[in-house]
C-alpha cells in the first residue's frame, strides 16, 4: 500500500514495484482516511511519505492496536542507524504488518526509496536550472543599462560585472542586482 | 569566561519543532550561550515528532528538544531499532492544555447543570452517552508516547470516560492541530502551547483544562541525543547540556520572558505573533474567546541550576513508564536512558566555572 499525495511519483513507485513483483493493493493520496484503508486492505507493507500528516497517524496506530503494521527500523543485515538514515534522507518511511519480516519488504522498500529519491533530485535540478535561468535574465538586463546610460560594449558591461562581483566578493547576480536598483533609483 | 572543554564535533545541528517551550534552544542561541560553550549550532525547525526522532536516529541531525517520554519508549516505537536514545537534561516541564472545539464546547452545555471549567469532562461523559452510535468523538495528541497522551487520558478517566472505547484518539503534528479542529477532523486536542491559547483567541476552540492542574510538574521536553553520539562526542554533549540549562535558568526568571517571547516569534522559529505568545509563556491564560485572562501559575516550569526541575532520573523515568504502560507495554530497563550522572556533571561543569 502507497500513501502519496504526489500523484506522479506514486505512479513510478507503483511501476517499478509491480515489475518487481509486488502487487500494490492501495495507492491513495494522503486526504483519504487512512485508518479504513488499513483495515480494508490489510496491506503486509506500508510506504508512505515522512512529511505526510498521515503519517503521524499511521504511528500511532502501529501502538494502540496490534493488528496495525508496525514501523520497520531496519533489515537484519543493516543497522538501524544506518538504514533509517537512508530513509529520512529520500523521503520514505516504512511500516509492516505483524509476521512480515523485515527480509522479506526489504526489496520493496528499497525500491520505494530509490524512487523517492530520483524524484527528488529531478525537482533539485528543475530548480537550480530555474534559478540560473533566472540568473542569466537579471545579469544581462544589468548589462542593458550599463551600456546604455555609460555607453558602454557589451564587453565592457561584462567586465565592469565581473571584475565588481569579485572585489565585492559577492555573485555576478547579487552586484546585478544592486546595480538594477541603483539606476533604477536614479529617476 | 574562559571554556576549558573541547567539544569534538562544534558543528551541531539541533532539532525543534514550532512551540513555546523550545524557547531554551532558540534563547541559547540567540543569547550567545552555545557560543561561549564553543558551539556553532544550526537550529533546524520539524514538523513531526515521529520525523524528528527518526532523523535523530539516522544521524541526520546531533541532537533534539523531545518529548520526554520517548527516549524511554522507543523500543515499543521503533521494534527492532538497535539505537538508544539518552537524555541528560530536562529542559522544561508542563506548557501543554486541553483544548474542545467552539463548536462541540457549546453542545456539551447542554449536558451540564454547572457553569464551571471542572465540570467539562463530565458534561463530556454524558454526552457520549446519550449520544451513543451518532458520530463519534475523536481527540487529538502530538506522538502515542506523550505527556499529551498522558494528559489527555488521565482527563478523560477523572469523568470515568474509557479513552480506548468511549471515543478515538488519533495522532496530528503539533502544528496542525488548529487547521483540523476548524475544519472539524477532530473535535479536540491535547497540545502544547500556543496552541492552545491561539485557538481561544480565534474562537476556534475553548481551553477545557491547563494540563499543569491535572498533574503538576510532569517532565515535557528533553534535550536527547543517541547513546552512540553521546560516546563519541562526550565534550559537545557537556558544552550543549551547559548551554541549555543556562537558557534554562535564564528563562526561570520572570523578569526575562517578554524578551523570549520577542525571540521566540521570529520568521524562522515560531513565526507568530509576540503579544499571542508573550501571554501563555507569562502563564497568563485565555480560557474562551471574550472572557477574562486568568493567571495559571507554572504553566511554563524551566530547569534551573539551583532546583531539581532538570534533573532526569530513574524515579522521574519510571513515573512516566508506569503511566505509559497503562495502554502499552513497556521495558522498565529504559529507565536508565533518563541520565542523572550526566546532569550532575553538568552542575559541576558549571558551578566550577563560576
Amino acid at each position: 500500500m502507497l500513501v502519496d499525495d504526489n500523484h506522479e511519483r506514486a505512479h513510478s513507485v507503483c511501476e517499478r514495484l509491480q515489475a518487481a513483483g509486488y502487487t500494490i493493493v492501495a495507492q491513495i493520496s494522503s486526504a483519504e482516511g487512512l485508518l479504513f484503508q488499513v483495515e480494508k486492505y490489510r496491506p503486509d507493507v506500508v510506504l508512505i511519505d515522512i512529511e505526510s500528516p498521515d503519517r503521524d497517524i499511521l504511528e500511532s496506530l502501529a501502538i494502540v492496536n496490534r493488528e496495525a503494521p508496525t514501523p520497520v527500523a531496519m533489515f537484519s543485515s543493516h543497522n538501524s542507524a544506518d538504514f533509517i538514515g537512508r530513509a529520512v534522507e529520500s523521503g520514505v518511511s516504512a511500516y509492516m504488518a505483524e509476521g512480515i519480516t523485515p527480509e522479506r519488504v526489504a526489496p520493496a522498500i528499497e525500491i520505494a526509496m530509490a524512487q523517492f529519491k530520483s524524484f527528488q533530485q529531478l525537482r533539485q535540478s528543475l530548480e537550480r536550472t530555474q534559478q540560473q535561468l533566472s540568473d542569466r535574465k537579471t545579469i544581462e538586463r544589468a548589462k542593458g543599462l550599463l551600456m546604455a546610460k555609460k555607453n558602454l560594449s557589451e564587453k565592457d558591461a561584462h567586465k565592469i560585472l565581473r571584475n565588481l562581483a569579485m572585489s565585492s566578493n559577492a555573485t555576478m547576480r547579487a552586484v546585478a542586482e544592486q546595480l538594477i536598483h541603483y539606476f533604477q533609483s536614479e529617476h | 569566561m574562559s571554556s576549558l572543554l573541547c567539544p569534538e564535533k562544534k558543528l551541531i545541528k539541533l532539532l525543534f519543532l514550532r512551540l513555546t517551550d523550545s524557547a531554551p534552544l532558540i534563547v541559547a542561541q540567540e543569547k550567545g550561550y552555545f557560543h561561549q560553550f564553543g558551539l556553532e549550532v544550526q537550529l533546524q525547525r520539524e514538523t513531526s515528532w515521529a520525523t524528528l526522532r527518526d532523523k535523530l536516529i539516522g544521524r541526520r541531525a546531533d541532537a533534539a528538544a523531545m518529548l520526554a517520554p520517548m527516549p524511554l519508549t522507543l523500543s515499543q516505537a521503533l521494534p527492532g531499532c538497535k539505537e538508544r536514545l539518552i537524555s541528560g537534561l530536562i529542559l522544561s516541564s508542563n506548557g501543554n492544555a486541553i483544548t474542545l472545539s467552539e463548536d462541540l464546547y457549546q453542545r456539551l452545555q447542554h449536558y451540564t447543570t454547572q457553569e464551571t471549567r471542572t465540570d467539562i469532562a463530565s458534561a463530556l461523559k454524558n454526552y457520549l452517552k446519550k449520544n451513543r452510535g451518532t458520530s463519534p468523538i475523536r481527540l487529538a495528541t502530538v506522538y502515542p508516547f506523550s505527556s499529551h497522551t498522558l494528559q489527555l487520558r488521565h482527563w478523560l478517566q477523572t469523568a470515568d470516560i474509557n479513552p480506548d472505547q468511549d471515543l478515538q484518539l488519533i495522532v496530528l503534528p503539533p502544528e496542525q492541530m488548529l487547521e483540523n479542529l476548524h475544519r472539524g477532523v477532530i473535535d479536540g486536542y491535547c497540545v502544547g502551547e500556543p496552541w492552545n491559547s491561539l485557538a481561544a483567541y480565534k474562537g476556534t476552540g475553548v481551553i477545557a483544562s491547563a494540563c499543569n492542574t491535572l498533574l503538576p510538574a510532569m517532565p515535557e521536553k528533553v534535550l536527547a541525543v543517541t547513546q552512540s553520539w553521546h560516546e563519541a562526542n562526550p565534550a559537545s554533549h557537556l558544552a550543549l547540556r551547559a548551554a541549555l540549562l543556562q537558557a534554562c535558568s535564564w528563562l526561570s526568571a520572570r523578569e526575562n520572558r517578554y524578551e523570549a517571547a520577542g525571540l521566540l516569534s521570529q520568521k524562522h522559529y515560531l513565526d507568530l505573533p509576540q503579544s499571542l505568545l508573550q501571554g501563555s509563556l507569562n502563564d497568563q491564560i485565555l480560557y474562551r474567546r471574550n472572557t477574562d485572562i486568568i493567571a495559571n501559575p507554572g504553566w511554563h516550569l524551566f530547569a534551573h541550576i539551583d532546583n531539581d526541575n532538570g534533573r532526569p532520573c530513574e524515579a522521574k523515568a519510571q513515573q512516566l513508564i508506569e503511566m505509559c504502560s497503562d495502554f502499552s507495554e513497556i521495558a522498565l530497563a529504559d529507565s536508565q536512558n533518563f541520565r542523572s550522572d550526566l546532569y550532575r556533571q553538568t552542575v559541576d561543569y558549571l558551578c566550577t566555572k563560576k
